[in-house]
């Protein structure tokens, strides 16, 4: 804390709603700032509000007419004269435009500037960012594919099976593998129309299609001139690409690799000026012992607390810090990985009916604790869960020594884990991480679907 | 610590009083400061609840009908009280009609997209299998699609309404 701040912050408006919204408040407290918390008419009774020094309603329940109302939560924030915004991760987190509306309010966005948004954001001009800086990229095409002539000259020259992806895509949308080429012209118009809608933008590239690969991320802190590496996460352990269960550090990873991409994603960060938290996404081929640069996520994430238990650092506040204007006060020999952590995302969800989304009253809950165990969640007993937002009820993190301890600890919370009224993917997790494949370490991206496929049968 | 004119004070709440009765963006804030709480509510501003918590139980001031975009007929009804639900007419179904009815609690639209054009409209024959609407929930966007062929008498919800398990959506007589 000796240097002075540049920018100063005393109030922070949070706009977003669940876990993630207790998660900023926690920060915000401790770091002496006061909270406004804006909400629908789904979350009037929320803890966030409950625990906020301010609660504006923004809208009815749907987020189109509330927590994705850009216009609205500016207008509250200067009501309420917040001098900041804290997106979280969903809705705004990731819009450069309401980043820009923020900046031309007076508003400090608790990000990267809009800039650096609409950069990584667009994951065809991220890919030419990577390689620009020297970070390896999946083979594809170098910008994005005009047209189904264009896709079909990039696959064919790549090798099938390739993978479609939209320029603006997320959680799985405007994606599409084609095995082979006589598939291509259907699946290339599908993911277009899919992305059209989704996302507004119907702009398509091409990657080569890697299998039995890990999903390997590596979290980022920038001031601007000190960048640092937090380590990875492994997300491989994903169902339909929503991760289910994330961990660090990666099983699949040698010290030399880590070494490699921790450097590739400071590099990264340097060359587009980065200024917050963030992440960036990479494709790991275990077999091959090679990474390549999938994509940058500019906010803050759900798994972040896997970090913040194997570093020692509070990321979220390091991230308001930063948009304080401190410098970082530490430098990467002041990492260190210590120990292991494992995150399971407790949805509503059912997971004996293809995880169809589970709302409702929760009539009962218990809360597992003890030594190295985490809850971020915003649900108790008498909770109501909403059907309008994500599936997020609760993320359990436990850390121990080494992997061995924090699975038994894992084990330990989610037997102890105790939510009546509504179902939830708990009990899935258990026998997930309990199966022989995920104790060895031993997962890559399709392991999930293919766990549920043989206990199925 | 913070200096005095941090601290929220008497004018500050007059302020607030002022931003409710000036914005029709914003009819209802909270604030907290020490031992107290203040929620200031303009009258005549609604209260959709997404439940019934009994925690809420300060005084509710009138509820007025709400502008029609947001009609309050689309908040989800009591769990405990399922049939209070959307007050309309009995539905008035003919000999051998089929009612499709929401599998679930969530968001129901008429149309693929925003300003795109409805899937279907009243008077239209429609085949099994034919989707009708889409109903979300939790982001999971779920197609709702027709038992039998027929045609569409009614339909008994407005786009991005929220809908309930079992509530009725649509009437289609048969041929």
């Amino acid at each position: 804390m000796s240097n002075a701040p540049s920018n100063r912050i005393r109030r922070v408006l949070v706009a977003n709603r669940g876990e993630i919204a207790i998660r900023i408040q926690r920060a915000c407290r401790e770091l002496g700032l006061e909270v406004v918390q804006v909400y629908s008419d789904a979350d009037r009774d929320s803890v966030a509000v409950q625990n906020a020094d301010y609660a504006v309603r923004i809208g009815p329940p749907r987020s189109g007419d509330s927590y994705l109302r850009g216009d609205l939560i500016v207008e509250a924030a200067q009501a309420l004269r917040a001098d900041a915004i804290h997106p979280g991760y969903g809705f705004l987190s990731e819009n450069a435009e309401f980043a820009a509306l923020c900046e031309h309010n007076g508003l400090t966005f608790i990000g990267p500037s809009s800039s650096a948004i609409a950069t990584m954001g667009n994951k065809a001009s991220a890919r030419a960012v990577a390689r620009s800086a020297g970070v390896p990229i999946t083979p594809g095409s170098s910008g994005t594919v005009a047209d189904i002539g264009a896709a079909r000259r990039v696959a064919t020259e790549l090798g099938f099976p390739i993978i479609l992806k939209s320029v603006a895509g997320g959680g799985g949308r405007g994606m599409r593998v084609v095995e082979r080429e006589e598939d291509l012209e259907a699946h290339f118009n599908a993911a277009m129309r899919e992305a059209l809608a989704a996302f507004g933008d119907g702009a398509m590239y091409v990657e080569r299609y890697l299998v039995n690969i890990r999903h390997v991320e590596i979290q980022v802190l920038s001031d601007g001139e000190t960048v640092l590496h937090l380590g990875e996460r492994d997300c491989s352990s994903q169902r339909r690409n929503q991760k289910l269960v994330e961990e660090s550090p990666s099983p699949g990873l040698s010290p030399q690799m880590r070494e490699a991409m921790g450097t590739a994603a400071v590099k990264l960060c340097r060359h587009v000026g980065y200024h917050s938290a963030g992440t960036i996404e990479c494709i790991v081929d275990p077999a091959q012992q090679t990474f390549y640069f999938m994509e940058m996520n500019t906010r803050i994430q759900v798994e972040h607390p896997v970090s913040e238990c194997v570093t020692g650092i509070d990321i979220v506040k390091e991230q308001i810090r930063i948009a304080q204007g401190h410098s970082l006060q530490l430098t990467q020999d002041d990492i260190a990985l210590r120990g292991h952590a494992i995150e399971c995302r407790i949805n509503a969800e059912d997971p004996t009916h293809g995880f169809a989304p589970s709302p409702g009253l929760i009539t009962e809950l218990r809360l597992p604790g003890g030594p190295g165990v985490r809850v971020d969640t915003h649900v108790h007993s008498g909770y109501r869960v909403p059907p309008y937002y994500d599936s997020l009820l609760a993320k359990l993190i436990c850390w121990g020594r080494d992997r061995d301890e924090a699975l038994a600890r894992m084990a330990r919370a989610l037997s102890e884990l105790r939510l009546a009224g509504i179902s939830t993917t708990a009990p899935f997790l258990s026998r997930l991480i309990a199966s022989d494949a995920f104790q060895r370490g031993n997962v890559h991206t399709r392991f999930v679907e293919q766990f549920i496929e043989e206990s199925t049968t | 610590m913070p200096d005095p004119s941090d601290v929220t004070s008497f004018q500050d709440v007059l302020k607030l009083i002022e931003l409710i009765k000036s914005s029709s963006n914003f009819s209802e804030i909270r604030l907290r400061t020490g031992n107290v709480e203040v929620e200031l509510r303009r009258h005549g501003a609604s209260r959709i609840l997404d439940d019934t918590s009994p925690a809420s139980s300060q005084p509710t001031p009138a509820i007025e009908p709400r502008p029609a975009a947001a009609a309050p007929q689309s908040a989800p009804a009591p769990a405990t009280a399922p049939q209070a639900a959307p007050a309309r007419k009995p539905i008035q179904a003919k000999e051998g009609a089929q009612i499709v009815k929401s599998p679930m609690v969530g968001t129901a639209y008429r149309a693929p997209d925003p300003g795109a054009l409805p899937f279907v409209s009243v008077g239209q024959t429609v085949r099994a299998g034919q989707q009708l609407c889409i109903v979300e929930v939790m982001k999971l966007m779920n197609a709702i699609t027709a038992d039998n062929d027929g045609v569409i008498d009614e339909i008994l919800f407005d786009d991005a309404a929220s809908v309930q398990h079992e509530q009725p959506l649509f009437v289609i007589s048969p041929h």
